[in-house]
């Protein structure tokens, strides 16, 4: 799988939990908070994304990370 | 106003009548009030087994279990009218909030609280039960094993209680004073107590009570069966036998899953709202037994019906049906007899019994509130809903249902619940508008 599957994932698991938001606005320069996820929709994202691509990884780590590609980045390299 | 009259404590018709103008219902047996009530009728049980449980013997354990399968289509048609993130809400949440939802969503909608309702902040939410959703916590410690960082944040919301509280008042757009109230398994009737004060009091104008499905792990289970409180062994192939009711073969509660929703409203909102008053809370009581066991006590049982009888300022022979705690356990079901036999004396003969248990299981915090709609179903149907398994009373002098519905006409229904720690409570219940 590459990182714009990742990506397409995550778009949809975003829309799923904010259903106000459009694909288009969802890209790697964007940030979760700024498109309007709070730190728990924030935890559901990645957390309905990371059951879809089969992997566990403690949410703690993915505190550091500033914007939706860095995100799909560090969740493509643990696949 | 004179409020306060010593030894009787408070009396329901000093102050704003409190009445019933919605109810729902989702159970084992039926999804539904129509579908429930039918059930009642037709004496049917929604006691089965439960899945993955077991006696000590190995034999599946007895309960009626409440499928989470199709939940979700059901809700459906009631976000419609209700917050733009219900669907979802009701998505990521777990099986007693969800439960929660229909019932409350049912409830809302026959009290037509969608079409027309007092500001959010006049409406309150009562949650009964404490230690609601075990199962929440045993999954996740389950899923998450030794690897605690795993764990979703979202578990930190959603083990609590009063998540129920949150996610409710988020659908249903509710401002006003909202709690859980505890009282193990007199936690629905406490729940009634404590709402129909908001309303005696002016606090709010409409107030949801939900009985929550009890979501328990294997642990609770398991402890019920290691303090010898549970029945069903002499029952493995007739599991809606098991439990039985004041019959000589009662042998322990059988854990049932269900969530009712009463909408409980002051007569002055409902009138102006002009929508229909299915039943009034007339009066109630609870009081503590001064004891932390499971034991039931004869005399804090007869204390809490006699004070329930001064709130509604009736007399003894004026109740016409009494929904009895009745868990099919042997020394609950004997004690509450010879409780109701001090109360009732020369009335004994006229007034007519049944426990719904026999039908739902023991609902545990929701029960309360599944029996006072079983009990404004009958009062509302005119019958009395029978008790299959009763097939050798364990009493003569009292006039129980019999194993078919019978045709009757009650004004008066009188509720009881008790619980572990010496908690009991009755809650009296009239036909109609006040």
């Amino acid at each position: 799988m590459n990182k714009d599957q990742v990506l397409e994932i995550m778009k949809s698991k975003m829309i799923d939990i904010l259903p106000d938001l459009t694909a288009e606005q969802i890209h790697r320069e964007a940030s979760m908070k700024d498109l309007g996820a709070n730190s728990i929709d924030r935890f559901d994202i990645i957390s309905d994304t990371m059951d879809e691509l089969n992997i566990k990884i403690p949410l703690l780590q993915f505190g550091s990370l500033k914007n939706i590609g860095e995100v799909v980045d560090f969740l493509h390299e643990n696949l | 106003m004179k409020i306060y009259n010593g030894a009787t404590g408070w009396r329901f018709e000093d102050f704003r009548p409190v009445t019933v103008t919605g109810m729902g219902v989702l159970s084992a047996a039926a999804s539904g009030i129509e579908a429930f009530g039918r059930s009642l009728k037709e004496g049917r049980s929604g006691i089965g087994y439960l899945q993955g449980l077991t006696y000590p013997d190995g034999q599946p354990l007895i309960g009626a279990e409440l499928r989470e399968e199709g939940l979700q289509e059901s809700f459906r048609r009631y976000e419609g009218d209700l917050s733009r993130n219900a669907g979802r809400l009701f998505r990521i949440s777990g099986k007693s909030v969800k439960a929660s939802a229909l019932a409350g969503a049912e409830a809302w909608q026959q009290a037509k609280l969608n079409v027309s309702r007092p500001e959010a902040e006049r409406i309150g939410l009562i949650i009964a039960g404490s230690n609601i959703s075990p199962a929440v916590s045993y999954a996740a410690m389950m899923e998450c094993g030794h690897q605690l960082e795993l764990l979703h944040p979202r578990y930190a919301l959603n083990y609590m209680d009063t998540h129920q509280l949150g996610v409710l008042s988020e659908m249903f757009g509710i401002q006003g004073e909202g709690a859980t109230i505890g009282g193990a398994s007199a936690s629905g009737n406490a729940a009634v107590l404590r709402a129909a004060q908001l309303i005696q009091l002016g606090i709010v104008d409409v107030c949801m009570v939900i009985g929550p499905l009890a979501d328990l792990s294997p642990l609770e289970l398991q402890g019920f069966l290691n303090i010898g409180a549970y029945g069903g062994r002499s029952f493995h192939d007739a599991p809606a036998a098991a439990c039985r009711p004041f019959d000589s073969r009662h042998e322990g509660f059988i854990f049932g899953q269900a969530s009712a929703c009463l909408i409980l409203e002051g007569a002055d909102s409902a009138q102006a709202r002009q929508v229909e008053v299915l039943a009034t809370i007339a009066g109630g009581a609870a009081a503590l037994d001064g004891h932390s066991l499971s034991d039931p006590s004869e005399d804090g049982q007869v204390r809490t019906m006699e004070q329930a009888l001064r709130t509604a300022g009736i007399a003894p022979s004026v109740i016409d049906y009494i929904n009895a705690h009745g868990t099919s356990t042997p020394l609950g079901d004997v004690t509450e007899l010879k409780s109701i036999s001090r109360v009732f004396g020369g009335q004994l003969s006229h007034i007519r019994l049944n426990s719904t248990k026999a039908l739902t299981g023991h609902c545990l915090y929701a029960a309360g509130v599944v029996e006072a709609v079983a009990t404004i179903l009958q009062l509302q149907g005119d019958f009395l809903h029978p008790l299959p398994s009763l097939e050798d009373p364990i009493s003569r002098e009292h006039y129980f249902a019999s194993s078919l519905a019978e045709p009757a006409e009650f004004t008066y229904g009188l509720s009881n619940s008790y619980g572990f720690g010496g908690i009991n409570t009755s809650i009296i219940i009239r036909k109609g508008a006040s």
